[in-house]
């Protein structure tokens, strides 16, 4: 449409600004709870889809697969249970009902990694591990392997080293000392009510990583041989304090084993995990469970949930929809006089038409686009709040295809909700309108 | 003031005594929502219209006036009769032919102004060129063209809420002309101005009709009306009385 043409419609809307933009912001809260929702929804899908790293099997005594991925992967509490790490792998090597050890299985190309959980720093959970935690272990399903913004992994019994987030909000160095603190916090931070700090066992930063996207930004990373000193120590036993002195075997705990299967060269993965948990479930009476599975069961749970929200947002897109067709369906009375003036002038009741459609539209697709910025704010507010809480890393950044799709959307039922309002004026009479004076 | 003869349409469009409106049988009935008639506004109207006349159409009011000036504009359709506009039967005409051979034949001007408040007097001056798709750098020209014909070339870039009735109605008065239309329609053009504004607009509208444009103005004002050629007098619906008064402009002598 012409100049003249969209002059009168943006007049006409500013003249009635108040009820444009009540109805302009109505449509932009509902795009911005759907483009939200969507965006968030699908990031939270990808993190804890990404968010489980490169491990085929993880090996716990938690009572389900689900709770071990949530709190070794995404630190959401502290295990209640270990296991004995020395049994554990004499069991590794031992052979199995395939007449071979669960460790041919893991094969070369394999690995497997102990990690415990329980201390922390500063409402921070420590994951004690071995330096292979750091070669081997992908944090990311999707991405490289670790890099290290400064330092380096850990090699000694009480090297640490620092989450790009912990880091960050820290403020810690390399090469200071700092002391870990008995017990893991809950999801909010607080500590249970056992924690003591251990002041005598000295943690010297030596690296700090690159942020990874993933949960582990926002913990710290000991080695497992300095973790098990320690607790060895507090219960007593001072031999521990002796690097030279191997840990004694009942000392040795851990939370959790990370488990890479290699299979025999030819054989894909899957088919190599597989046969090795079927094989430790019944060797060692542990649960046993592939993360990817784990996940995928927890988000087909939530996204139930996810889908009512997206259809409540719909609902209330459509009832903004409702609210512009209310909006110009009620100025139409005070417009009489002036669709007719524009008629004698030589609008046609087709241009009436449009130009009623298009001052709908314009209102849809103003609110679309505020929504769309309301989605950035409140979609960066979410991830930021996810993260401090739950310590999930949101992409909140909008995806091109799902905003023109709601923005597509939102003008096509801004036209719909234009409909009744621009026939009123298509039928609006020109002789009937022009007289009624003063 | 500027003489707004230069506002007239070329009269090589029109032959002088070619009849612009004609209506036949005119016929026009109020229908209630149940079907019944609720008034019969006119009972069947013969009136032929030439071009360059100055025609006064009086009537009390529920005579019919009211009615056949819409009629005449085209802003009606009648219940039963023919009407020729320029020779041409308006009924056979869709919406969109209608509107644009309206827009191009008459101009409008109201007791009301009826300006549109949210534009500026050029911008409301250039609407109708607009729905003739003039362009828009032309649009601006001739709306400007316009309001210097009527005098108001200084208040370019006001709205009409800051100029006086009178103004008001010159800027209807160059919308009216911007399209250089056949005939000018007016409805009680000075019912809202005071005697002497409404006098300078009377005599903007009688150089008009001097140049050669033909003009139909409804009124209720004798006064006003004796100052016209022709007084068509109607009542119940029909025509009651059509007087000559003076000889048309251009008739021999």
């Amino acid at each position: 449409m012409a100049m003249s043409g969209l002059k009168i419609v943006a007049r006409s809307l500013r003249v009635r600004a108040v009820s444009t933009l009540i109805s302009a912001f109505s449509v932009a809260v509902a795009v911005a709870m759907l483009l939200t929702l969507l965006t968030l929804s699908r990031a939270n899908d990808r993190a804890f889809e990404a968010g489980t790293g490169n491990a085929d099997l993880i090996v716990s005594r938690e009572p389900s697969g689900l709770v071990s991925v949530l709190n070794t992967f995404f630190y959401a509490a502290a295990p209640v249970d270990y296991i004995d790490w020395a049994t554990f792998e004499r069991q590794l090597n031992s052979p199995g009902p395939r007449r071979m050890p669960p460790i041919a299985l893991i094969g070369d190309t394999g690995w497997y990694i102990p990690v415990a959980i329980g201390d922390s720093y500063r409402g921070r959970a420590v994951l004690a591990t071995t330096p292979e935690f750091f070669e081997k272990f992908k944090p990311r399903a999707d991405g490289d392997g670790w890099s290290f913004a400064q330092g380096r992994p850990i090699e000694g019994a009480f090297d640490l080293v620092l989450g790009s987030d912990t880091a960050r909000a820290t403020g810690l160095a390399i090469g200071e000392i700092v002391h870990l603190t008995h017990g893991a916090p809950g999801p909010g931070g607080q500590l249970p009510e056992d924690a003591h700090v251990h002041t005598d066992f000295d943690f010297r930063v030596v690296g700090i990583l690159e942020r990874t996207g993933t949960a582990h930004d926002r913990a710290l990373f000991s080695h497992i041989e300095g973790s098990w000193r320690m607790h060895a120590s507090d219960l007593g036993d001072e031999s521990a304090r002796d690097l030279e002195t191997p840990v004694a075997p009942q000392h040795q705990k851990v939370t959790a084993v990370l488990i890479k299967a290699g299979g025999r060269p030819g054989s894909t993965v899957t088919a190599a995990f597989a046969p090795l948990q079927s094989d430790l479930t019944r060797m060692t009476g542990l649960t046993i469970a592939n993360p990817a599975t784990e996940v995928r069961r927890l988000l087909r749970i939530v996204s139930n949930i996810d889908q009512v929200l997206i259809a409540m947002a719909v609902v209330i897109l459509l009832s903004s929809g409702v609210s512009i067709l209310l909006s110009l369906y009620n100025s139409m009375a005070t417009r009489r006089r002036q669709i007719a003036v524009l008629r004698v002038l030589g609008a046609s009741r087709k241009r009436i038409f449009s130009m009623v459609i298009a001052e709908s539209a314009f209102i849809g697709l103003l609110g679309g686009l505020v929504g769309v910025v309301l989605a950035v704010v409140a979609g960066g507010l979410v991830a930021q709040a996810l993260w401090m809480r739950v310590g999930v890393m949101l992409d909140p950044s909008l995806e091109l295809v799902p905003v023109l799709w709601t923005l597509g959307g939102t003008v096509v039922l801004a036209v719909l909700a234009g409909l009744a309002p621009a026939a009123v004026a298509y039928r609006t009479s020109v002789a009937g309108n022009l007289r009624p004076l003063v | 003031m500027a003489s707004p003869a230069t506002a007239i349409p070329d009269p090589s469009k029109l032959t002088q005594g070619e009849a612009v409106v004609e209506l036949k049988g005119i016929r026009k009935t109020y229908y209630k929502p149940d079907g019944t008639v609720m008034v019969e506004a006119l009972k069947g109207v013969d009136l032929t219209i030439r071009a360059g006349e100055y025609v006064a159409i009086m009537g009390s009011s529920g005579s019919g006036k009211s009615t056949l000036l819409n009629l005449l504009g085209c802003l009606d359709q009648p219940t039963e009769g023919e009407y020729l506009l320029r020779g041409r039967n308006v009924e056979a005409m869709d919406d969109d032919e209608l509107s644009a051979f309206r827009g191009r034949t008459i101009g409008f001007v109201f007791q009301a102004f009826n300006l549109i408040p949210q534009l500026t007097i050029e911008d409301n001056v250039a609407v109708p060129l607009f729905y003739q798709h003039v362009d828009k750098k032309k649009r601006l020209e001739r709306a400007v063209g316009a309001l210097e014909r009527v005098g108001l070339g200084d208040r370019v870039g006001h709205r009409p809420s800051e100029l006086s009735g009178g103004q008001q109605q010159r800027v209807a008065i160059a919308r009216a002309l911007v399209t250089e239309p056949v005939v000018l329609m007016a409805d009680e053009p000075t019912g809202n101005l005071d005697s002497k504004t409404g006098e300078a607009i009377l005599k903007m509208i009688e150089e008009l009709h001097n140049a050669g444009l033909t003009i139909i103005m409804v009124t209720h004002d004798d006064a006003i009306a004796e100052r016209c050629e022709r007084i068509v007098r109607l009542a119940d619906g029909l025509v009651d009385t059509d007087t000559q008064l003076r000889k048309r402009r251009g008739d021999p002598d």
